[in-house]
C-alpha cells in the first residue's frame, strides 16, 4: 500500500523563481536534485516532505547535477556548451550564474569537503579541480584515459581514477603529487574505485578477470585480490564502512565483502541486473535496485531478503538520506520519483507527472559515502 | 581468493565487528562509566531528552564534526539545555579511558558526558541502539588498526525511549528545531498503579530471603521503568528474572522493569520478581511488609506486600 501523488501542474510550477513556499533549498540533507535533458529542467525534491519542492528551468540541457552544502550551490554541467551553471540555493530567486570552461564536463563531482569540484573531459583526457568560489583552477592534469568515474578521497585532497589502457589505479592530490598502482592487465575493463567511508580502503572491480582489488589508500598498495563473482561491477559500500557489495550483472547477484577481514560473506541472487546498491536504516538494510525496476531489500548482516518491490519502469540511480531512513529513486519513462522506507522496507509516496527522462538523483549530503 | 602478503596481517590481528540485524528494536539501554568514573545507566538521565552518539576520540572527521554540531545546539538552547543531555559513547575502550574521554567531551561543551566501559558493556550498549562498529586490520606493518562505526545521532526521550535519528551532516538548526518541538510539549505524566502485591512467606526462621510479586499498571501516555525498591524491614531488594534455558532454570538480576504506556506487567513466581534479602525479625511475625517502589521518573509508590504461602495457588483478592 503506497501513496501516489500526481503533479499535473509541474511545468506550470516550474517558471524559475516562482511558486516556492520556502526561502531556499540549501539544506543539503533535505533536498535532492534530478535533471531532465529533454525538458531542460532540474527538479528539486523535498526528501522530508516527499514532495516536489520546485523545478529549475535552464537555457541549456543539464547533463549532470551535483550540489555543495558548503557553498550552498547547485552545479549543473552542460557538455556541449562546455560550461557549468551555478545556482545559489540560499536565494529564493535561485539566481543562475554561468561558469565557462575550456574543457568538456563529461563527469563532475563535488569533493566531500564541498569546496572543490573535479571535472573530467574524457575526450581530451583532462582532469581539472576547480575552487568554484574563487573561480580558480587548482589542478590541471592531462593524459587521463578513463571511461569510469572519478572518486574523491575522504578529505577531498586527492582524486582517484582507473586507467583503461594501463590497467592501473591513479591518484593525484591538490599539490600535483601523482601515484600509480598497477592492479590489472592493460586494457581490462575496470570499474571506478569505491572507498570505505573513512577513505582507507579502495575497491576496484575487474569485469574481465572477475577480480576485485582492495587497495590500501594510505600507502597506495594492493593488499588483496578477491574473487566473489565472475563479472563484478562497481562496488557499493555501507555508510558505516563495514561491508562492500559487489554487483554482477551477468549473474544478477550481489556479493558482500566484510571490510574487517576482507572475507566474502554471502552472495544473493536478485531479481534483475543490479543498477545500484543503497545502504539504509542505520546501515542494517541495503536496497538493490535492478535495471529493469526491481527493488530487493536485504538484511546487511545475513543477506536475508526482507522485501521485494517493483517500480513501474526503468530506474535511475537513487539516493538515501543521510539519516538512512529514505531511499528515493527516479524512474525514467514513467516520469516518477519513488520513495521507499528503509526502516520498514516498504514503498512510500510515488510522485508522478515528472519529466520522462529524469537522471540520477543527487544530494549534497547523503548516505552514499563510498563513491 | 588471492590475498597478498599484507593481508596476512589480518590473520594475526585482533579484529572485531559488531553487527545488528535489520529488525532489531532500539531499546537505548546501557550500563557504563561516565567521564568522572561514575557508574551510569540510561536511567541516570531520566527526565531529560538525550542526544546520543557512538564514536571514538581518535576519530578524525565524523565524531568531532558531530560533537561540534551538538555543542552548537546546546549553546543555542540557552537555559533550556538543562533539559537535554548529550551523551558520547566510546566504541574504542582500549584508547578511550575515563581521563581521555573527560578531556575530549569537555573540549566541545561542558554538558556533554562521555561514557565508556568494558568491551562487552559497550557491545551491549551499541546493540541496544542498533549501532554497528568494528575494527579493521592494519593495512601494513607500521599502521594501526582503524575503528569504523555508524555515524548517526540518536534523539531519545525523557524516559530513554527512541524518538528519532539524525544523519551525519544534519544541520544544528534541524536538530535544534526538533528538540525545541519536544521541549515545548508538556512533560507526559505516567499514571502508575501497583496491585496484587504479595510476598512469599518465609519457610521457618532459618532463611532471611524471600520473593515478592505484584502487577504494575501504567495507564499514562509514556513508558515507565521501575528501577528500585526498598523496605524498612528488608536490608536489600533486587529485581530478578527466572529464565528457562536448555532445560535449566536460571535466575538473573536485572536493572529495571519497563512498562509501556497503557500496559501492565505482572511479577510472578516463574518470571520477574523482587528478591528480598536480609529480612527483619518482624517479617516473621507480621503479615504485611511495607514497600517503596521507585521509578526512573523519580516517582515513588508506596504499597504493602501481603505475606502468603507460595504453595497456596490462589492469591485472588489480595490488595
Amino acid at each position: 500500500m503506497f501513496l501516489r501523488v500526481t503533479i499535473p501542474l509541474i511545468f506550470a510550477l516550474g517558471v524559475f523563481g516562482e511558486a516556492r513556499a520556502c526561502a531556499g533549498f540549501d539544506d543539503g540533507a533535505r533536498y535532492a536534485f534530478s535533471a531532465s535533458v529533454e525538458a531542460r529542467r532540474v527538479i528539486v525534491i523535498d526528501m522530508e516532505e516527499q514532495s516536489l519542492a520546485s523545478e529549475i528551468r535552464l537555457d541549456l540541457a543539464p547533463d549532470l547535477v551535483v550540489a555543495s552544502d558548503v557553498l550552498k550551490i547547485l552545479i549543473i554541467a552542460h557538455r556541449s556548451a562546455q560550461k557549468l551553471t551555478l545556482i545559489d540555493l540560499r536565494d529564493s530567486d535561485l539566481p543562475q550564474i554561468e561558469y565557462p570552461l575550456v574543457i568538456t564536463p563529461d563527469y563532475i563531482d563535488v569533493s566531500p569537503i564541498g569546496e572543490t569540484v573535479a571535472i573530467l573531459d574524457r575526450g581530451r583526457g583532462v582532469l581539472e579541480i576547480h575552487a568554484i568560489k574563487r573561480r580558480d583552477i587548482l589542478l590541471h592534469v592531462t593524459g587521463i584515459s578513463s571511461s569510469a568515474d572519478l572518486t574523491f578521497s575522504a578529505d577531498g585532497s586527492s582524486v582517484y581514477w582507473v586507467d583503461d589502457k594501463t590497467g592501473g589505479l591513479n591518484s593525484v592530490d591538490l599539490w600535483s603529487k601523482r601515484n600509480f598502482l598497477q592492479i590489472a592487465e592493460p586494457g581490462q575493463q575496470l570499474s571506478a574505485m569505491s572507498r570505505t567511508a573513512d577513505g582507507l580502503l579502495g575497491f576496484v572491480s575487474n569485469a574481465d578477470s572477475g577480480d576485485v582489488y582492495v587497495i590500501n589508500l594510505r600507502g597506495f598498495d594492493l593488499i588483496a585480490t578477491l574473487r566473489v563473482a565472475p563479472n563484478p561491477g562497481r562496488p557499493w559500500g555501507t555508510a558505516d564502512g563495514r561491508y562492500m557489495f559487489i554487483p554482477d550483472g551477468s549473474q544478477n547477484t550481489i556479493s558482500a565483502i566484510s571490510t574487517a577481514d576482507l572475507r566474502h560473506r554471502y552472495t544473493v541472487k536478485v531479481d534483475d541486473r543490479p543498477l545500484s546498491i543503497h545502504s539504509g536504516w542505520l546501515d542494517t538494510v541495503i536496497a538493490v535496485v535492478g535495471a529493469s525496476g526491481s527493488v530487493v531489500m536485504l538484511d546487511v548482516e545475513s543477506g536475508r531478503v526482507l522485501a521485494s518491490h517493483r517500480l513501474s519502469d526503468h530506474p535511475r540511480e537513487g539516493i538515501v538520506t543521510s539519516d538512512s531512513k529514505t531511499l528515493a529513486v527516479p524512474v525514467a519513462n514513467s516520469g516518477e520519483f519513488v520513495f521507499l522506507n528503509m526502516r520498514t522496507q516498504s514503498m512510500g509516496t510515488v510522485l508522478q507527472g515528472l519529466p520522462y527522462d529524469l537522471g540520477e538523483a543527487s544530494m549534497a549530503i547523503s548516505n552514499n559515502l563510498c563513491h | 581468493m588471492k590475498i597478498t602478503q599484507h593481508l596476512l596481517l589480518v590473520a594475526t590481528s585482533l579484529i572485531f565487528t559488531h553487527s545488528i540485524l535489520a529488525d532489531e528494536p532500539i531499546d537505548g539501554r546501557f550500563t557504563l562509566v561516565d567521564h568522572n568514573g561514575t557508574d551510569v545507566s540510561e536511567a541516570t538521565y531520566d527526565g531529560k531528552l538525550r542526544l546520543v552518539f557512538f564514536g571514538f576520540t581518535n576519530c578524525p572527521i565524523i565524531c568531532p564534526t558531530t560533537m561540534i554540531e551538538v555543542a552548537q545546539v546546546m549553546k543555542q538552547l540557552g537555559d533550556r539545555n538543562k533539559e537535554v543531555q548529550p551523551i558520547f559513547i566510546s566504541i574504542d575502550p582500549e584508547n578511550d579511558t575515563v581521563d581521555v574521554l573527560a578531556a575530549y567531551v569537555q573540549a566541545f561543551h561542558p554538558s556533554i558526558v562521555g561514557l565508556t566501559g568494558d568491551p562487552d558493556e559497550i557491545a551491549a550498549a551499541a546493540r541496544s541502539f542498533n549501532v554497528t562498529y568494528g575494527k579493521t586490520p592494519p593495512s601494513s606493518v607500521d599502521e594501526a588498526s582503524e575503528v569504523f562505526h555508524s555515524s548517526y545521532l540518536y534523539l531519545m526521550g525523557r524516559n530513554g525511549e527512541f524518538i528519532d535519528v539524525f544523519g551525519y551532516g544534519a544541520r544544528p538548526a534541524v536538530i535544534l528545531a526538533r528538540l525545541e518541538e519536544l521541549l515545548t510539549l508538556p512533560v507526559a505524566q505516567a499514571q502508575i498503579h501497583v496491585t496484587e502485591a504479595w510476598a512469599s512467606k518465609p519457610v521457618g526462621t532459618g532463611t532471611d530471603v524471600t520473593a515478592a510479586f505484584m502487577c504494575i499498571e501504567n495507564s499514562g501516555s509514556v513508558p515507565i521503568r521501575m528501577v528500585d525498591a526498598s523496605s524498612p524491614v528488608v536490608k536489600r531488594i533486587e529485581i530478578h528474572r527466572i529464565q528457562h534455558q536448555d532445560g535449566v532454570v536460571r535466575m538473573r538480576r536485572v536493572d529495571s522493569i519497563s512498562v509501556a504506556a497503557n500496559q501492565k506487567v505482572c511479577l510472578e513466581p516463574d518470571g520477574l520478581h523482587l528478591m528480598l534479602v536480609g529480612l527483619d525479625e518482624v517479617v516473621y511475625t507480621e503479615s504485611n511488609i511495607p514497600l517503596q517502589i521507585k521509578f526512573a521518573s523519580g516517582e515513588v509508590i508506596q504499597t504493602v506486600l501481603v505475606q502468603r504461602s507460595l504453595l497456596d495457588d490462589s492469591h485472588q483478592g489480595l490488595p
